[in-house]
């Protein structure tokens, strides 16, 4: 008797029944690392796809979990609608006096975001994006270029001057 | 006299450059009104005599797979023929995707490019396409382009390109919710009624699975919870997992013990491309008896 009651009681059982799908693609994995040089830096986009005959929107929380000391990226859930896919940006910089040689590893962690339901043990899914920066010496030939912020402050002097040039000409007239 | 030899010397020499017949020639060959039969010599223009070269192929940029279905290479290819672009044969031009232990991809279903436009007198520009499968292994594929012309009809071959397809983990879990027969507290061996977790694996991603296990509280009174340690996963059906399978951490990964993921074509239906996840609870603690979930401290994760 005891144990019927029990057994009525303590219950682990299924309420929902739904299919979790997603997936997360990236241009640099375990066996293909990314390398960078001193001084360089990269955005690296992680695709985030609900698709595979998906017909709900998906949630899904990035977190960044080894290799903050070189790379960023915003924290957070992201909503991908059903059939479509996104790109999650992950910058990746390393300092100048970064020697050459050293490797860093970096581990995103994608999961969809499911609510634990009550009534039974609800999975949801998961994918790490693991990989490696090797630090290399800068290919010959790559030049370093101007920043977004030099280009403007050059268009700014070549506007000064032309200004000062055209007042000029206009006070000897 | 004199004068008159001079004449007639100076007539034939007029008259030898303007005729190329034998002097006696009408005797052997009487003059009917036929046009007479004769070797010529013919100087012909042959087109074609040098081979094509592929100048250009791609480039491709990192491609990323997509789940469970194709993903379309589109590229061109450029040839480039001294003879002239008329001599390049716009059929011929194709191409295929290789890799080491992968099944080889060619262009379309036709297996050619398509001709789109002559860059200049001697270049022409041809589209390409080819499907990769989401299955299709990650890692540097390479462009074997080939293509001929009309007058040397060498094939000439273009290895020289490559391009990378991304990894992409995914999968689709079913069923969503693990569900367990009515347990007794201090019951043994009390394996899932609803599993396995199928793992269909959606990407081309060739590892192992995680699980990570969250503790699951009572729904009534939440000061009480069954360890997430209390479950084991394995690869096998029954109790022999309640022995042997993997015991599960609460909020850690836990690698299941000789899982992978087994990448390939899931249309195949020889399991391939699957994994299978079943579960147990070796011991039921002895604990309030109630409904306990992961409705407090949220749901189990599974993991590549």
């Amino acid at each position: 008797m005891k144990k019927v009651i029990l057994s009525s009681i303590l219950g682990i059982i299924l309420l929902v029944s739904f299919v979790s799908a997603f997936g997360v693609s990236s241009p640099y994995w375990t066996d293909n690392p990314l390398k960078m040089y001193p001084g360089q830096s990269i955005t690296v986009d992680l695709n985030l796809q609900n698709k595979a005959g998906a017909t709900e929107d998906v949630t899904a929380s990035v977190a960044l979990i080894e290799g903050t000391e070189i790379a960023s990226l915003d924290d957070g859930e992201y909503e991908i609608k059903a059939g479509e896919d996104i790109n999650v940006p992950l910058k990746v910089k390393i300092s100048k006096e970064t020697q050459v040689g050293t490797t860093y590893k970096i581990q995103v962690e994608v999961k969809t975001v499911t609510p634990g339901e009550g009534g039974g043990v609800v999975m949801g899914t998961g994918m790490n994006t693991e990989f490696d920066v090797e630090v290399i010496e800068k290919p010959a030939g790559v030049k370093e270029g101007l920043s977004v912020l030099a280009y403007i402050i050059i268009a700014i002097i070549i506007i000064l001057v032309i200004a000062a040039l055209y007042f000029l000409l206009r006070n000897r007239e | 006299m004199i004068k008159k030899e001079a004449v007639i010397i100076i007539s034939l020499l007029l008259i030898i450059p303007l005729v190329s017949a034998g002097f006696f020639d009408f005797i052997k060959n009487p003059i009917t009104g036929k046009a007479t039969s004769q070797p010529t010599n013919i100087s012909v223009g042959v087109v074609g005599t040098n081979p094509v070269q592929i100048t250009q192929v791609g480039p491709i940029a990192a491609v990323n797979p997509t789940e469970l279905s194709t993903t379309t290479i589109a590229f061109e290819i450029h040839m480039y023929d001294p003879d002239g672009v008329a001599d390049i044969n716009d059929t011929s031009v194709n191409a295929t995707f290789t890799k080491s232990g992968e099944t080889s991809k060619t262009t379309g279903n036709s297996g050619t490019c398509t001709f789109v436009a002559d860059l200049d007198s001697y270049t022409a520009n041809y589209s390409c396409s080819i499907d990769m499968w989401y299955f299709d292994g990650s890692g540097s594929w390479t462009i074997s382009a080939q293509g001929k012309d009309v007058g040397n009809s060498t094939w000439i071959v273009n290895n020289s390109a490559t391009f990378t397809y991304n990894e992409l983990k995914a999968m689709v879990i079913s069923p969503g919710a693990l569900t367990f027969p009515s347990v007794s507290p201090g019951g043994i061996n009390q394996t899932s009624n609803n599993d396995p977790t199928l793992i269909n694996n959606t990407g081309n991603y060739n590892g192992t699975i995680d699980v990570t296990a969250i503790d699951l509280y009572g729904e009534s009174d939440s000061s009480y919870w069954i360890y997430a340690e209390n479950f084991t996963s394995g690869l096998t059906e029954g109790t022999a997992i309640c022995l042997s399978g993997t015991s599960l951490v609460n909020a850690t990964a836990t690698e299941i013990t000789s899982s992978i993921s087994n990448r390939g074509n899931l249309s195949s239906g020889s399991g391939a491309g699957q994994e299978e996840i079943y579960y147990c609870i070796p011991k039921v603690p002895e604990i309030v008896s109630q409904t306990y979930s992961t409705e407090g401290g949220g749901s189990w994760t599974i993991a590549y």
